[in-house]
């Protein structure tokens, strides 16, 4: 029996005082003893932290309704009988008070179908790539470039031979994989099958080495994986394409034509499944990168390929991030010495140059790439936590309004809980049936909330611009509103609950218990909240409103309205230019010009750097400009003003080999006159500036505004046209003229203001579900306060007849009436004006150009929140300041 | 309305107890269970066990030393009450019938 003399440790205090509060005392002793024991052994058999660590797990295996004993459940029948009897006695509540009971449904409702709609949006952002079977080895590799002026932003593209870099130098590296999303026939192509003639557009063309399929696990439908896009001129199409051209099902083997190209034919050599809807890869056709001539390019110049890797089981990214510092020196050093003269040494010690690889797990990709460049548009983590911040003052807004709303009426229900008292109800019991009460209302609510959101899925959808739905079917759906319910339940009842359930019986039957107005101070400050929420919300939406405004408005540098694009004309070759001549000749059409590059995302862009002719040194390179090929008409077409020199002439010679700039590039350069000078670019190519013009805002807004070179040339891809008069006397006839040249191709065109107010989508699209919500909050709000100014002006009607009858005017009353609501109001303004004005701010950070956070966003915010309480609350204020006083104090 | 019936752990804890005689408390109970059926036995298990069957009236008990080792804390000792063993020579009895109906070559295989 003897023990090893060593001192007994006493087991974890926390699980020893849960276990005796939950078991019933006639088990307590010998179950503690024992687990006392046990844990004695246990710490010599598996050491102290191992041992408390069972020790918790084991006390909680007592949690069964067996070792609670009769503590919690005196009996199973009696149990049963009371809860029948608590929902009995709150949907009578309910029911009797259908004022009241309305009020706190409907604004629970509201509060939780917006809460529904927002975590479901949550959720399908916050899904995004987890389908990918390597998802936790395969990351995106980001480059990112910058100096002690200016931090650079992390890059999607990286250079052609990174991939095969990393194969060769890192044996961590399992598989490398590159796209092409932007070369030749990347993007959208007209298609149609062999043998038939008319072509239909398709969109989602991508270049893609062949481990692209391998590296994300793709699954594929029909034909084989190995060596799908190994030969030259293979493509793996998407199931959807495939069941669209051939539905037969014999895809694979099969021979697409791209733009007309027949010498260029395109043998499907398999079919993949269709990427969900959640994936950050977004593509219906592979093309085989084997036999662009680019994929082989040495070149670490050049930025084209987004590439991704697989990682070996077990690497860990940052150790491997760490090495891939050494791939500068090894194969870039060198070539930016010789083509920009950049010396990567002096530049690392005299700027604090640097060159970094990173890798972004792919999982990410969606929403943690808001300050990459990244050619594709994606979501945003911090849209997320402020939709989920919203929707949780909402709900609380909703749950706010029924505790204030059970306190306020608790006058009316200290007597039945005095009864209940003397008749022998325990506290414990009391808190139970205002709990069942408030958990019934919250399920109701739950229930309303879903049928709600059921109707509104669709409105929120073209609002969002999501594909939300349901998980009706999801196994953990139906339990998890069921939980919600509950805890929405007994967060908006525990207080009412405790209160109500401690009134003391001789006070309330004696009648000396005041009337509902204790604990006001509580009551006025979550109404100090609700409003400060709901201010907060009116002015975020406000701002969000104000600067789209402004980024329409905004002088833009050339003129968006009236010009039409038509797309795809390279297929037309050499006759493009005939085709614009002829548009040219239609007396509604101002100007037309054929360019690959418009001054709005989603067009062609060339990065290039530009210095000034001899002078090839670090210091006088203007990086990162836009070089574009345009013709003598396109500053017409757009109307974009030249301030210097002149225009391209049509027909001088001499001009195909001069160059026409921005002011910004012309100050970046350091030209006082800049049409008396020469500039040089890569492969030491070196034109005079014959001209300069405005500005011009070719990005989003977002981004400052960079150099912009033009020269005089053939760049096919669109034809835009400027257009004078109505739009449908004008479009018929460009369409007439375009069958003219291609009568086998449906015209395809877009506007030049649509595509500029597609670059603002999701922020118009953020703004208007702001607003949605915004106006939600304040409805629910208000709902609360009405009902609060409807209770407060039944409480205190005998006390305004006898003003009245005293002589208090009508205006008087009145104001006694409001003027508490509008202090909470003028405090809940105070609390949200610093706030909002920080966190907006930090919203506009995002954009170069900005509006200012100026007092009268604030003003009116308050002014709003002032009228709508106003308006709210002066019904009930002005009814009983019209009441008779003789029909309230005759029945005393 | 508590059934005399036995459920194996029940019939296990039993005889554990009859085996253990003086030292019969939880803790024993549960290590002799783990050594004899080669399985784990979680002590919650044997604790409710215990009480069930003390309910049942097929146990007794009666508090031992209080130890440092436990606390400060009593053994609760249980001994098998004459229903018990009444019971558990009913089981032993059920099974022992059945065998002897077993057909001679019920369980035999044929390997031929």
């Amino acid at each position: 029996m003897s023990q090893s003399p060593q001192p007994y440790h006493d087991p974890p205090r926390f699980a020893m005082r849960f276990l005796s509060w939950f078991c019933a005392a006639g088990f307590r002793e010998e179950i503690e003893g024992d687990l006392w024991e046990l844990f004695q052994e246990e710490i010599e058999e598996h050491g102290l932290k191992r041992a408390r660590r069972r020790f918790f797990f084991t006390s909680l295996r007592y949690l069964r309704p067996y070792f609670f004993g009769k503590k919690f459940f005196p009996d199973t029948f009696i149990h049963r009988a009371m809860i029948q009897h608590h929902v009995k006695i709150a949907s009578r509540q309910l029911w009797k008070q259908k004022y009241y009971s309305l009020i706190n449904i409907g604004g629970l409702s509201l509060g939780v179908a917006c809460c529904l709609l927002i975590m479901l949006y949550v959720q399908h952002e916050t899904g995004y790539d987890q389908h990918v079977s390597t998802k936790d080895r395969l990351y995106r590799i980001t480059a990112e470039s910058g100096s002690n002026a200016e931090s650079g932003r992390p890059n999607v593209v990286a250079m052609a031979p990174l991939a095969d870099a990393l194969m060769q130098d890192y044996p961590e590296v399992e598989k490398a994989a590159r796209f092409n999303p932007f070369f030749f026939e990347a993007g959208s192509n007209l298609v149609r099958k062999v043998g038939d003639t008319q072509s239909l557009f398709e969109a989602g063309f991508t270049y893609a080495d062949q481990e692209i399929l391998e590296v994300f696990d793709l699954p594929i439908v029909a034909g084989e994986r190995t060596g799908a896009l190994v030969d030259p001129l293979t493509v793996v199409i998407s199931d959807k394409i495939a069941r669209k051209y051939f539905p037969e099902g014999n895809a694979v083997g099969q021979t697409l034509i791209l733009n007309d190209n027949e010498k260029r034919p395109y043998k499907i050599t398999a079919v993949m499944r269709d990427f969900p809807t959640q994936s950050s890869l977004q593509y219906d056709f592979f093309l085989s990168l084997e036999g662009l001539d680019d994929s082989q390019s040495t070149q670490w110049m050049y930025n084209n390929y987004p590439t991704f890797v697989l990682l070996k089981p077990g690497v860990d990214p940052e150790a491997l991030t760490e090495k891939f510092s050494v791939m500068v020196d090894k194969y870039m050093k060198d070539q930016l010495m010789e083509a920009i003269n950049v010396d990567v040494d002096k530049a690392r010690a005299e700027d604090g140059w640097y060159y970094k690889f990173d890798l972004q797990p792919i999982t990410e990709t969606h929403l943690y790439s808001a300050n990459f460049h990244d050619p594709v548009n994606r979501g945003d983590i911090r849209y997320v936590w402020i939709f989920s911040a919203i929707s949780i003052f909402i709900l609380l807004i909703a749950c706010i309004n029924f505790m204030n709303l059970s306190t306020a009426r608790s006058a009316n229900r200290a007597k039945e809980v005095g009864i209940r008292k003397v008749i022998g109800s325990q506290k414990r019991e009391l808190v139970q049936q205002f709990l069942t009460e408030s958990i019934l209302t919250s399920l109701i609510s739950f229930a309303i909330g879903l049928g709600l959101v059921t109707l509104l899925l669709e409105p929120f959808n073209t609002l969002a611009g999501k594909e939300l739905s349901l998980p009706w079917t999801e196994l953990w759906f139906i339990p998890s509103l069921l939980g919600g319910a509950l805890f929405v339940g007994i967060l908006a009842g525990s207080y009412p609950a405790m209160f109500l359930s401690r009134f003391m019986p001789i006070k309330v039957l004696k009648g000396t218990l005041s009337q509902g107005s204790k604990h006001s101070r509580l009551r006025s400050g979550l109404v100090v909240f609700q409003f400060a929420a709901s201010i907060l919300l009116i002015i975020g939406t406000m701002v969000v409103y104000r600067q789209m405004e402004f980024i329409q408005d905004k002088k833009l540098g050339f003129d968006k309205e009236n010009v039409l694009i038509i797309r795809d004309a390279y297929t037309l070759g050499r006759q493009t230019q005939q085709l614009k001549d002829a548009f040219k000749k239609l007396p509604e059409v101002q100007s037309a010009t054929v360019s690959g590059f418009m001054p709005v995302k989603g067009f062609s862009y060339n990065d290039m750097p530009f210095w000034p002719e001899g002078k090839n040194n670090p210091e006088d390179q203007v990086n990162s400009c836009q070089f574009w090929t345009i013709d003598s008409d396109y500053l017409e077409t757009m109307d974009i003003k030249l301030v210097d020199g002149r225009n391209f002439t049509p027909g001088m010679a001499t001009d195909s080999g001069a160059l026409i700039i921005n002011q910004t590039l012309a100050r970046q350069l350091n030209f006082e006159h800049p049409t008396a000078q020469r500039i040089t670019t890569l492969g030491d190519y070196t034109y005079p500036i014959i001209g300069v013009v405005e500005d011009f805002h070719f990005e989003s807004l977002k981004d400052d505004i960079r150099g912009v070179a033009m020269r005089l040339g053939f760049s096919t891809f669109n034809i835009a046209i400027r257009y004078q008069g109505d739009l449908s006397t004008v479009l018929p006839k460009i369409k007439a003229t375009w069958s003219e040249f291609a009568p086998n191709q449906s015209i395809r065109y877009t506007f030049l203001d649509e595509k500029f107010d597609a670059m603002y989508d999701e922020e118009v699209r953020t703004g208007s579900v702001f607003g949605a919500f915004a106006i939600l909050a304040i409805v629910i709000a208000c709902l609360g306060l009405f009902a609060l100014a409807t209770f407060v002006a039944e409480q205190r009607r005998k006390e305004i007849c006898i003003r009245k009858v005293l002589g208090a005017n009508m205006g008087q009353i009145f104001i006694l009436m409001t003027q508490n609501f509008f202090l909470l109001i003028g405090i809940a303004l105070v609390v949200a004006t610093p706030l909002a004005w920080y966190l907006m701010n930090l919203w506009l950070q995002d954009f170069s150009y900005k509006i200012d956070l100026s007092w009268d966003l604030f003003a009116v915010a308050g002014l709003a929140a002032a009228l709508i309480t106003l308006i709210t609350v002066s019904y009930q204020a002005i009814q009983v300041a019209l009441a008779d006083p003789a029909l309230s104090l005759r029945n005393e | 309305m508590k059934g005399t019936y036995l459920g194996e752990f029940e019939e296990l804890v039993l005889l554990s107890v009859g085996v253990l005689q003086q030292e019969a408390y939880g803790l024993a109970i549960k290590k002799e269970l783990e050594d004899q059926t080669q399985r784990k036995v979680s002590i919650s298990a044997v604790h409710a066990s215990c009480n069930r069957l003390e309910e049942k009236g097929y146990l007794t008990s009666h508090f031992g030393e209080k130890t440092q080792k436990r606390g400060g804390r009593r053994k609760k000792i249980y001994a098998v009450s004459l229903p018990g063993q009444k019971a558990l020579q009913r089981a032993q009895h059920i099974r022992k019938s059945l065998w002897d109906r077993l057909p001679p070559n019920a369980f035999t295989l044929d390997f031929a």
